[in-house]
């Protein structure tokens, strides 16, 4: 549990520094860095890492994205761009690649359609955010 | 200056302004469905009337009831989400008090200008975006420090290419070409798990605006922008693999250690 506390945090450091990196300030940017540590938190509190820990943190980015992009009337992307960066299978994809290079072609092709599910998860998390959290939040009001 | 004049403006006049508003927006990463109300928001502010709009992720089209047509081309798209606030807020204030189309030119182009940090200090966050990543994916330590080096390159190669004008898909080929070097420095001097410090410096390039714009544009029924936006992210990611594959081959074919 510790070290999933301790990923929390560093979740949570990610997406501020990325935050910063696409010009995110002030107090939008505490916020988008505690839903990357919230959603880490989330996705992973309960196990090792899966396709659904990638849905549920995209999932927990998403609907808690739409919350404080309503609270503070902000765009949406404020929030879910900086957070949504730690759940990018970026580590299976290069996993695939070396094992392309080094001719291991059955493992790359393993780990690499994992990469392209891990992905489908992340869109999925995100699409039921936008689908069924936002009109809870907003109503039938659409934007913003 | 005066709030309470009513209009007796150049209607082409408004619509570029309302269309460079729509502009701003999409070269900085907004979702069609933003463009597009925030466009119409502001043609309603200036009592343009019903505007007909068609937002492309590369293009947009505007059609005012008075026959007026403009067509505006996007060619350079980036991730700067402090204009999208920006054109957002004052599509809100303009909305509520309008303002004489003069001053929203003005306050649109300070917004376009809106760069909250100072560029030299990009290279820094990349850098502890791309350290703290490589503690995520199983780096230890020793990793932090390469793994910082590696995100400052990576963002300075890609900012120095994009304002060269070198085409999107090349320039994050070659950042990623150079984002390997330092993991494959630090496999060379030994150390255990190269590919945290590798990942680490990638991450910086993800298109994860993209990603979620698209999903974002998919759910609201812009089909053609989730699908052309999926392509970019899609074509983004392949030339990164692509990049740091080029590198990571070449060094192997050298006979370099990578565990």
């Amino acid at each position: 549990m510790s070290t999933v506390l301790g990923e929390a945090v560093l979740s949570a450091l990610t997406a501020a520094s990325f935050g910063l990196l696409y010009q995110v300030s002030g107090s939008n940017l505490l916020i988008a860095s505690g839903i990357g540590g919230v959603a880490w938190l989330l996705a992973h509190g309960m196990g090792n890492a899966t396709l659904l820990s990638d849905a549920v943190g995209a999932l927990v980015v998403g609907g808690l994205a739409e919350f404080a992009a309503h609270w503070r009337r902000e765009p949406v992307s404020v929030f879910v761009v900086p957070a949504i960066i730690v759940f990018v299978p970026g580590y299976l994809v290069y996993q695939s690649m070396v094992a392309f290079l080094k001719g291991h072609f059955v493992a790359g092709l393993q780990t690499g359609l994992t990469a392209i599910m891990a992905a489908g998860a992340l869109g999925i998390g995100l699409a039921l955010a936008t689908a069924i959290i936002r009109p809870l939040v907003r109503g039938r009001q659409w934007l913003h | 200056m005066d709030p309470t004049r009513s209009t007796p403006y150049e209607p082409s006049n408004v619509l570029a302004v309302i269309a460079d508003a729509g502009v701003a927006l999409l070269s900085s990463g907004a979702e069609v469905s933003r463009v597009e109300d925030t466009m119409e928001r502001l043609a309603g502010a200036y009592q343009i009337g019903h505007l007909e709009a068609v937002v492309l992720p590369t293009a947009l089209f505007v059609y005012a009831p008075d026959g007026q047509t403009i067509l505006r081309r996007v060619r350079r798209r980036s991730v700067n989400l402090a204009v999208l606030a920006a054109v957002n807020q004052l599509s809100r204030d303009v909305a509520r008090t309008p303002i004489p189309v003069d001053e929203l030119k003005g306050r649109i182009g300070q917004a376009v200008a809106r760069v909250r940090y100072p560029a030299w200090s990009h290279p820094l966050f990349a850098a502890a975006g791309a350290a703290f990543i490589s503690q995520l994916m199983g780096g230890t330590r020793i990793d932090l420090a390469p793994a910082a080096v590696a995100g400052a390159i990576t963002q300075l190669v890609r900012q120095r290419l994009r304002t060269s004008g070198v085409p999107g898909s090349v320039a994050d080929l070659l950042s990623a070409v150079l984002a390997v070097m330092p993991a494959l420095a630090a496999a060379w001097a030994g150390i255990p798990n190269p590919g945290a410090i590798l990942v680490g410096a990638v991450m910086v390039l993800t298109p994860g605006l993209l990603m979620t714009t698209a999903v974002r544009d998919g759910i609201a029924g812009d089909l053609l922008s989730a699908a052309a936006r999926l392509l970019e992210a899609f074509l983004s990611g392949a030339a990164i693999a692509a990049g740091a594959s080029l590198s990571l081959y070449v060094y192997l074919a050298l006979g370099g250690r990578w565990p």
